[in-house]
């Protein structure tokens, strides 16, 4: 299974994760097509879609968000995640 | 007239996600580079990411041809247009995308190897 440290921090504690804007999102599940990594999840009840595992997401990936048409997808900003990167490393007596 | 062989980059998304966790990435990019008609075989991190783009835009050559071993074809050909337009490449024919997420080594080593004779015979007419 995955790792559980990227770059030397927990995964857990790294908020790198798709955020479905659902005011755009049409449902078309390009997205969770495209991702092999489990992230999203496909639902009977509304919203049909929902980002069901946060931490399975590849570390500044974006390749999913290509795949939406209407722009549905944003992710954290990347230097602030990779502020908060360095800065948990610091805290973990750079380990 | 037979083609240079072309070059083979894999991509394994950082080497922490699960869509690679049924495949030795180890073994299979041995194999591939040591068995298959490649010019040579390596593994990159995450060529989608900034650095990927820069690593591509030095990396890349208009006298090889590349193939990609990572994930769906229609997203590589999306997301690495403008490096391999740019080093001069033809996306046709210079490229060749291939997806072998969830699969394990043999079936991953399988894929390139045929896809390898596929790119062949259409290179050859
Ligand atoms: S690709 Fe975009 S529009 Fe389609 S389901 Fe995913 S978020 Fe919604
Ligand atoms: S960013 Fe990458 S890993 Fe994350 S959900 Fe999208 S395709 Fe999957
Ligand atoms: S190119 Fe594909 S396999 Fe490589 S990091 Fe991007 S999404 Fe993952």
């Amino acid at each position: 299974m995955a790792e559980t440290t990227f770059m030397g921090v927990p995964r857990d504690k790294i908020t790198w994760a798709p955020v479905i804007d659902y005011t755009r999102c049409n449902y078309c599940l390009e997205c969770a097509k495209f991702c092999p990594h489990q992230v999203y999840e496909i639902r009977e009840e509304e919203p049909r879609l929902i980002v069901a595992n946060p931490n399975n997401c590849v570390v500044f990936c974006r390749a999913c968000a290509k795949t939406c048409g209407p722009d549905a997808i944003s992710f954290p900003e990347k230097s602030r995640v990779l502020e908060t990167i360095k800065a948990l490393r610091q805290q973990e007596g750079g380990k | 007239m037979l083609q240079e062989r072309p070059g083979l980059i894999m991509c394994v998304c950082t080497g922490k996600c699960p869509g690679f966790a049924k495949m030795d990435i180890w073994d299979f990019i041995n194999r591939v580079r040591v068995e298959l008609p490649v010019e040579y075989g390596f593994i990159h991190p995450q060529l989608c990411e900034e650095d990927g783009d820069r690593f591509l835009a030095d990396f890349l050559k208009a006298h090889r041809r590349v193939m990609i071993a990572a994930c769906a074809p229609n997203m590589q050909n999306k997301m690495f247009r403008d490096a391999l337009t740019a080093a001069g490449m033809d996306m046709k024919t210079d490229f060749y995308p291939l997806d072998i997420r969830d699969l394990t080594t043999e079936e991953a080593f399988q894929k390139v190897a045929d896809a390898l004779k596929d790119w062949e015979a259409r290179a050859n007419g």
